[in-house]
């Protein structure tokens, strides 16, 4: 069995190991960032930490905290979710409901959307070098914000 | 022709054909001034019927305003039943993402640990969702008790304007009864200058007209079974002055 999280997302639904998923939330306020890609909503302060969110659908209501090697990451786009323990997937490393298999949400690879130096330099000035992830780079933020709009939808 | 017996005067002025022309006359005048009085009732009628409706269109336009209000308070107190709906449903919502921590909570720790933490947060998310369900059902059902109380407030609006309107139309044929009322007032006036009578005189005379019609017809049936001395002692008293009002008629049309 394993424990954790499993989200419903319009795209399919997707297996959190308890190990990573910190938190469910109700989705704060969420600032957009200059030049982050579609996936990539902005930031937002959450558990009093600042903390970079994207995306998995279109829904804004809640939000997942997950930690990913060390990174606070915010998961959005989800309608619904079911917590517990859950069976093995017969492959790879979801779990399984109902007979069907549950993928794992790749959380690393979506924590890599943050990488700011693999952004379109539009808004930002280039940087070439170091490897930068939003993580203490909020200041990067727009000055303005709104929640949910203004927002490209897949 | 004088020397006459004046119940046989009598009779033989009354069965006397009256002149055509006079006759005709007196019923024209008779009949113009019925008609008249015809329709002054109707005309006053009219008003008085024109008021009435004017009086009860401004109770109804009372009890529709009162309507109006209790629509519109109503509709805000609905208003505000629906806002406390969507934060119950909030608190609903809030509730099963407590429960969601729980079990997953109760899944981080290991396996028996976590076991109360699952099943306690399985049963808070159910009774949450039906939570939810139930205020999202609510609030439908509120959004359409709302399109309701527009559908009335709208209705009501439309009876307003619609009894104004009658109110309007009622104040006009009231105005309109009120002049013919003087339109006619003037025609009596007119009337009563072109004949010389007026509709009381009119009255009196076809009442008198009648009784003697009445009194011809007693006659004639009395006429060869009763003593023409007796009819002439039982009668005399009461038709003596008519009989000398006809005889001067009488002495007036021959001289």
């Amino acid at each position: 069995m394993r424990g954790g999280i499993v989200l419903r997302a319009a795209s399919g639904s997707f297996f959190v190991p308890a190990a990573v998923a910190r938190e469910l939330r109700t989705a704060p306020e969420i600032t957009r960032i200059l030049g982050a890609p579609e996936d990539v909503l902005g930031v937002a302060l959450t558990a009093g930490e600042v903390v970079p969110v994207v995306r998995i659908g279109v829904d804004r209501r809640l939000l997942l905290l997950c930690s990913v090697q060390d990174d606070l990451l915010g998961v959005v786009g989800f309608e619904g979710a079911r917590a517990g323990l859950f069976a093995e997937a017969s492959e790879g490393t979801g779990v399984s409901i109902d007979g069907h298999d549950v993928p794992e949400l790749a959380l690393v690879e979506l924590r890599d959307l943050l990488v700011v130096d693999r952004w379109s330099t539009r808004g930002l000035s280039a940087t070439t070098g170091e490897r930068r992830t939003l993580r203490n780079t909020h200041l990067l933020a727009e000055p303005t914000s709104d929640r949910g709009s203004g927002r490209r939808e897949p | 022709m004088a020397d006459e017996k004046p119940q046989r005067r009598l009779l033989r002025l009354l069965r006397r054909r009256p002149k055509a022309k006079p006759a005709r006359d007196s019923a024209d005048q008779n009949s113009l001034w019925i008609a008249h009085e015809r329709a002054v009732t109707s005309v006053r009628e009219v008003g008085e019927a024109t008021q009435r409706i004017a009086s009860n269109l401004a109770k109804q336009r009372g009890a529709v305003d009162g309507i109006a209000d209790r629509a519109r308070a109503i509709a805000s107190r609905s208003s505000e039943l629906s806002q406390s709906l969507r934060r119950v449903h909030e608190v609903f919502e809030r509730l099963a993402v407590l429960a969601l921590n729980a079990s997953l909570e109760g899944a981080r720790q290991p396996e028996g640990v976590g076991q109360p933490l699952l099943l306690i947060g399985d049963e808070v998310r159910n009774h949450a969702a039906r939570g939810t369900e139930l205020a999202r059902e609510l609030e439908s059902a509120f959004g359409d008790v709302t399109g309701e109380l527009a559908q009335i407030g709208a209705s009501v609006e439309s009876t307003k304007e619609t009894s104004h309107e009658a109110s309007s139309e009622s104040a006009r044929a009231g105005s309109a009864a009120s002049n013919a009322e003087r339109a006619l007032q003037e025609v009596r006036e007119s009337l009563r200058r072109t004949t010389g009578t007026d509709p009381e005189t009119m009255r009196a005379l076809a009442e008198a007209a009648e009784h003697a019609r009445a009194l011809v017809t007693s006659l004639g049936t009395l006429s060869g079974k009763v003593p023409e001395g007796l009819v002439a002692s039982v009668l005399r008293p009461a038709v003596e002055p008519l009989l000398r009002l006809l005889a001067y008629e009488s002495d007036e049309d021959d001289s």
